[in-house]
């Protein structure tokens, strides 16, 4: 190709007016040993693009993969089976706490009715109920927090062998 | 889609994926681990991988944003992501661009003096090969403005390249 062409279509190329096949023309001709004197300045860039071209992974990397896809499980069941979980944590949260206001709600709507002397207690008694309550309450959110603990374990472990 | 499939369909795009997350990372483990990340989140939605429209964009523009992702999650100084990308090349004098050890490096070098789309446009057009309909639809930006990411990107390469070598003839 004569120099004149050449010189015509990198000025093209730089505007963004020239076709793939005009620019694979570019690369081949920078990448050859008879480049012109007066265009070697863009031969580093035509040649540089051309052997960026051929970079490529470490030929390993596809047995790498293919082994662990084979042993790879699907996440999505584990993120699912999480979210399970808290959703079932959440509602034993939410029924706890239902448990505790419902006597409330009960007393507020028809105050007139009830004997308040059948609930008097000593002071003793009502601290062994709250006791007794919080050690319910303490004991339902501990385990739920074990739980939670084994799951993210577990998607940990899984998680491993990617990194 | 079972392995074989996979190997034969998917796979073959690997090195295209490589390129584009070295292009962002300049780190080859780093972009090798993106790639292996990204295969293994095609794997588990081998079912439906086939329904997706233009995978190949797809996956692209996947592995683009995971290397964009990773960059930032680099601890590294505060200053914006276009920024910190180019420093190394920001400070190197127009002889050290001109001496740098191979052809490849020294276009790598420049190339990271563009802004982050600017380079990709270019990565995408002139290594990758892609039609500007292509990368309009890799990168989600109108095809106009694919030309005129284009433009500019090799604009400034010509003129970085004819500085350096009007400082060391």
């Amino acid at each position: 190709m004569q120099t004149q062409e050449i010189q015509s279509l990198i000025d093209r190329y730089y505007l963004g007016e020239t076709s793939l096949e005009e620019e694979r023309q570019l690369k081949n001709y920078f990448s050859g040993k008879e480049v012109a004197p007066e265009l070697s300045v863009h031969q580093h860039l035509f040649s540089g693009l051309k052997q960026m071209q051929q970079d490529a992974l470490s030929a390993d990397f596809e047995s790498r993969l293919l082994k662990q896809l084979q042993e790879e499980k699907p996440k999505a069941k584990v993120v699912s089976m999480r979210m399970q979980f808290l959703r079932v944590a959440a509602a034993v949260v939410l029924l706890l706490s239902l448990w505790f206001l419902i006597p409330d709600t009960q007393q507020s709507s028809d105050p007139q009715a009830i004997d308040w002397s059948a609930y008097e207690v000593s002071e003793e008694e009502s601290l062994e109920e709250t006791l007794a309550a919080m050690k319910i309450l303490s004991d339902a959110l501990n385990s739920g927090k074990k739980k939670v603990k084994k799951e993210i374990n577990h998607v940990d472990r899984m998680n491993d062998p990617i990194k | 889609m079972q392995i074989r499939e996979f190997q034969l369909k998917i796979l073959p795009i690997k090195d295209r994926l490589f390129r584009t997350a070295n292009q962002v990372l300049r780190n080859v483990p780093e972009a090798e681990d993106v790639v292996q990340e990204v295969f293994i989140k095609l794997w588990n939605r081998r079912e439906s991988l086939l329904q997706i429209e233009n995978l190949e964009a797809w996956t692209v523009r996947v592995t683009k944003n995971l290397a964009i992702d990773k960059l930032r999650s680099r601890p590294a100084p505060s200053s914006p992501i276009e920024e910190s990308w180019s420093v190394e090349a920001e400070n190197a004098s127009p002889h050290e661009l001109t001496e740098s050890s191979d052809t490849m490096g020294h276009i790598q070098q420049i190339m990271k003096r563009l802004p982050e789309k600017q380079r990709l446009v270019m990565h995408l057009r002139d290594i990758e090969e892609y039609t500007y309909q292509e990368i309009a639809d890799t990168l989600e930006i109108p095809m106009s403005q694919v030309k005129v990411y284009l433009y500019r990107a090799r604009q400034s390469m010509r003129n970085w390249i004819e500085e350096a070598q009007l400082a060391h003839p």
